[in-house]
């Protein structure tokens, strides 16, 4: 909490992102707020909920589409799960990763070795194909399955970034001090060496989340996510079922769209305020 | 050396760089004045913070923010090839127009060689490249060049095909005072070359600089913090305090009969040569903070003989008798 | 041996993990596949009962032919070993299910050249320019420009290329009508070396290799900009400055070729990931490369065809970074002294 404090102070891009992704966030949580007079019992997924392709009007603000769904329902509905999704997997990988990286890094040896062997064999195969195949093959598909798939392909890259730098810590004089003076290893690993992680804990997360994301998106937007829940990604595929392009439907494709670049610039924008933080280095203005 | 009639090479007036900081200016170098002789080493002692670095970096114009120079005049007579002497005061050049007198006219040893050669380049690429860009040398010369340089340091010509991770922190050092010397400059900054090495290396390297001082004659300004190196190496030694210099003088008679309050208490803190570096005794309080020098005389909080003028007035650097200058009201 | 032969020993260790790690990256991929409750003769009987109405039994004769030339007769066990063998032996893929009975491994190569030089060249256009514009991003740091340069790429750096793709497919391709969105080639230029059809090419691959070379651009100017910025703290900057050598040499000579080392070895890997072709781009181009290859075999669960381009993909990311690393020592002195101590 104290190092989110501290991004928030002195990082203009953390403040920035930090804004934006509370935004979104909040939109999507009074979404339903919103949304469920609109639909009038339906569910945001149902087709033929209403007539189809109605202009803007005080009952549909933003109209609907093709199959009668309410577009201003979807687009709060979806912007509501796309986040969910990502936020659940990419804790989920973060956890994997964190427990991996962490137990690998910190014992060394033979567990270590079998582990990183498994991670890297893990990290070659393509994942994409792989999801792809597996979305077709389970019909019964919901957020929560998709989100434990996407982070089943996400979690060693936050596993090797962790074990990095618990490898890197162990060789720091103060672990090496409460090694020599008896403490056991948990109490190391929590007193020594997990509040120095913490940056690197949210960074794999941000990082997670917005490769979940867009694998999620990816997935939805060539058809093969569940078709019963409205993401942003299955907007990207509604606009593409109804020849956005060639029909000048901009807006079917340019809003949900535009809101995935919003999260993701704001995520990226979070996570790169931490990096510079940690890392001063890096930073746009280093001198005056 | 001769004594008489050496020639001035570098005079600082006046000069000022300034550390822009949060809490406002520190100011590292403040109101410094000081001169070079031609053909000598002049020491320049001083505890760590008294802004001898600073100094250095703002002489070769390679201040960088926030550190800058807030004022004065570093005025410089290079030597030019054909045997003129050129008066430019290096202070006011554009960045492009002091890339000449680089290396040609001022060479520089850093503090720590451990890191200042490219990993990825050999030893002899990075001395043939900066001879290559202040000299007409052929490939043949510089080649031959680098090889008597490394060997004028005690170091085998084959180094000179060598990366930096093969050589030890001696070898390292080594390379760096026979790149320094490989134009033959006019000025040999040397930013305390020995202090990352063991005694007896330090001991040789210092013989070296002497005998290659007294080959080429070059003008060495010597820093460091270590009065016995002074004693052993520098004809004349300036004390520098607070971003100013207290006294000058020749070596023998500072050590002999320190006039500042503040050398005196450095003198008597001289440890044998190598030996651990004494706490200086008998200066009660801290080294003051550049971000706020106390007013009047910078030492007078420390010092055992402050007069009540001390407090009001910064002594003016004053020549006491030929070659013999310091600043403190005790002898105004 | 290996204590007087470190080099040695470093080779030969590389050369075990890459084998390892290839045959666990196959089996992992080969069992994820055969455990998913799908293959391909049971989609198709499916989709044939779906479209005929008739009801076909699952233990017929054909039905079983059908399985053994696909390999999916006897015990899972008995099928890895043969795949196994097959794939590493006899370099047979087996035959495609999409384009049967061609065999994987020929429905590949002719895939390969597209994907090889859409992703090839866009890649390593986006690694020159990035090189280029991080290192002068890096120069001119404290610069106004630099910084929403770098901004700029952080941003972009993230967005996946399909929704780049989609921009420019929007706005360059059916608003403005400036390039052709579909397909690699126009089908009135006969395929082959003449003038007409290499224009027709590249005039094809502007709109995919732009949303590549956007979004990977980003990532080599960012990780170009803080490398270089590393440097240039560096001692030995500030002495080769010291030196009084002219800032030109100084950006090339000791900031970027310093960085060029690690940027090399990025390259390399990224070429090793680009195999398994950017599946949606690919997909939304309807570009003839790999990436439309896997999208169509998935669509009838084709094994063979999927677990070819796996393992192409697995292959040649391993092969990357194991050049990568048997050169390293080679190029960089430094590596090779951490080796051999």
């Amino acid at each position: 909490m104290r190092f989110l404090l501290s991004c928030w102070r002195t990082n203009s891009k953390f403040r920035v992102g930090i804004i934006i992704l509370a935004v979104l966030i909040f939109i999507a949580l009074i979404g339903p707020i919103i949304y469920t007079p609109l639909l009038k019992g339906n569910s945001p997924a149902r087709p033929g909920s209403f007539a189809r392709w109605m202009p803007p009007s005080l009952e549909h603000p933003m109209g609907t589409e093709g199959l009668g769904r309410d577009l201003l329902a979807d687009y709060l509905a979806g912007l509501g799960t796309s986040l969910t999704i990502g936020f659940i997997s990419g804790a989920l990988a973060t956890f994997l990763g964190i427990t991996v990286g962490f137990f690998t890094g910190y014992k060394g040896g033979w567990v270590d070795a079998i582990l990183t062997a498994i991670a890297n064999m893990w990290m070659v195969i393509p994942a994409y194909p792989v999801l792809v195949a597996l979305a077709m093959v389970m019909p019964t598909i919901n957020i929560y399955t998709m989100s434990i798939v996407l982070a089943l392909f996400s979690w060693p890259y936050s596993a090797r970034t962790i074990h990095a730098q618990i490898v890197g810590m162990k060789q720091l004089s103060y672990v090496e001090m409460a090694k020599v003076s008896g403490q056991g290893d948990m109490a190391i690993i929590f007193t020594e060496i997990f509040p120095n992680l913490i940056p690197y804990l949210f960074m794999g997360f941000a990082f997670s989340t917005v490769g979940a994301m867009v694998s999620e998106v990816g997935l939805e937007a060539i058809g093969l996510g569940p078709a019963n829940i409205v993401t942003l990604g299955l907007m990207i595929n509604y606009a593409n079922q109804w020849t956005a392009y060639s029909r000048g439907l901009y807006h079917l494709l340019l809003i949900p769209v535009g809101l995935l670049v919003l999260i993701f610039m704001s995520i990226t924008l979070i996570n790169r305020g931490m990096e510079e933080h940690v890392n001063p280095r890096l930073q746009t203005k280093t001198e005056k | 050396m001769a004594e008489q009639n050496l020639k001035t090479l570098l005079t600082l007036k006046n000069l000022n760089i300034w550390y822009a900081t949060e809490r406002g200016e520190s100011k590292a170098v403040n109101g410094l004045d000081l001169e070079i002789l031609r053909g000598e080493i002049f020491g320049l002692a001083g505890e760590s913070g008294c802004g001898k670095s600073t100094l250095i970096t703002g002489v070769m114009r390679l201040t960088k923010l926030p550190a800058h120079v807030q004022s004065g005049e570093a005025i410089f007579h290079a030597s030019r090839e054909n045997g003129q002497e050129q008066v430019v005061d290096l202070l006011k050049l554009d960045p492009g127009a002091m890339r000449p007198y680089r290396w040609r006219n001022i060479s520089y040893i850093p503090q720590s060689a451990m890191n200042v050669l490219n990993p990825v380049l050999k030893v002899e690429d990075q001395i043939a490249d900066v001879i290559r860009a202040h000299s007409s040398m052929s490939k043949k010369e510089a080649q031959a060049r680098i090889g008597d340089c490394l060997e004028m340091v005690g170091l085998s010509k084959k180094v000179a095909l060598m990366y930096a991770h093969e050589l030890s922190g001696g070898m390292k050092q080594r390379v760096t005072i026979a790149a320094a010397i490989v134009l033959k400059p006019d000025l040999l900054i040397a930013d305390e070359p020995t202090t990352a090495l063991d005694v007896n290396v330090q001991r040789v390297i210092l013989q070296e600089l002497t005998d290659i001082r007294e080959r080429l004659g070059l003008t060495i300004l010597y820093v460091t913090h270590d009065m016995a190196v002074h004693a052993q190496l520098s004809d004349r030694v300036g004390i520098m305090y607070a971003g100013g210099i207290m006294e000058v003088g020749k070596t023998s008679d500072v050590l002999s009969e320190p006039l500042h309050p503040y050398s005196q208490a450095l003198v008597e803190a001289i440890p044998d040569i190598g030996g651990e570096r004494r706490r200086i005794e008998g200066l009660p309080g801290a080294v003051p903070s550049p971000l706020n020098w106390p007013p009047g005389c910078a030492f007078h909080p420390r010092c055992k003989r402050m007069l009540p003028i001390c407090q009001e007035k910064r002594p003016d650097l004053r020549e006491l008798k030929p070659g013999r200058l310091v600043a403190c009201h005790l002898y105004q | 041996m290996f204590k007087r032969h470190p080099l040695l020993k470093y080779y030969l260790k590389k050369i075990v993990t890459y084998i390892v790690t290839i045959w666990g990256a196959f089996t992992i991929a080969f069992f994820l596949f055969r455990l998913m409750p799908s293959n391909p003769i049971d989609a198709w009987v499916k989709s044939l009962e779906r479209q005929y109405s008739v009801k076909i039994d699952r233990g017929s004769e054909l039905v079983d032919y059908y399985k053994e030339q696909f390999g999916l007769n006897g015990t899972l066990w008995e099928q890895y070993v043969r795949y196994l063998y097959n794939t590493f032996v006899k370099f047979d893929l087996g035959p495609s299910f999409i384009n049967f009975p061609t065999p994987v491994q020929e429905l590949l190569l002719a895939r390969l050249p597209w994907t090889l030089a859409l992703m090839g060249i866009s890649i390593l256009i986006a690694w020159v320019l990035g090189l280029l514009i991080g290192a002068a991003a890096a120069w001119f740091r404290t610069s106004p420009v630099s910084g929403w340069l770098t901004n700029i790429s952080i941003v972009l750096s993230q967005i996946p290329p399909y929704l780049i793709a989609i921009f420019l497919v929007l706005f360059l391709g059916y608003t403005l009508k400036l390039f052709p969105t579909r397909g690699a080639w126009d089908a009135q230029y006969p395929v082959g070396l003449n003038w007409n059809f290499i224009q027709s090419v590249l005039w094809h691959s502007i709109l995919p290799a732009s949303a590549i070379i956007i979004t990977s651009l980003a990532g080599w100017i960012l990780s170009t900009r803080s490398l270089i910025v590393t440097i240039l703290g560096e001692d030995y900057l500030m002495y080769a400055e010291a030196k009084g050598l002219s800032p030109w040499e100084i950006m090339t000579r000791y900031a970027l070729r310093n960085a060029l080392l690690p940027q090399t070895m990025g390259l390399a890997l990224t070429m090793g990931f680009m195999m398994s072709g950017q599946l949606l781009i690919e997909m939304l181009f309807v570009y003839p490369g790999l990436g439309e290859l896997m999208s169509r075999g998935i669509q009838v669960f084709d094994y063979n065809t999927m677990m070819g381009i796996i393992i192409l993909s697995i292959f040649s990311v391993m092969t990357a970074s194991l050049i990568v690393e048997l050169t390293l020592p080679v190029i960089d002195p430094r590596i090779r002294k951490e080796i051999m101590s």
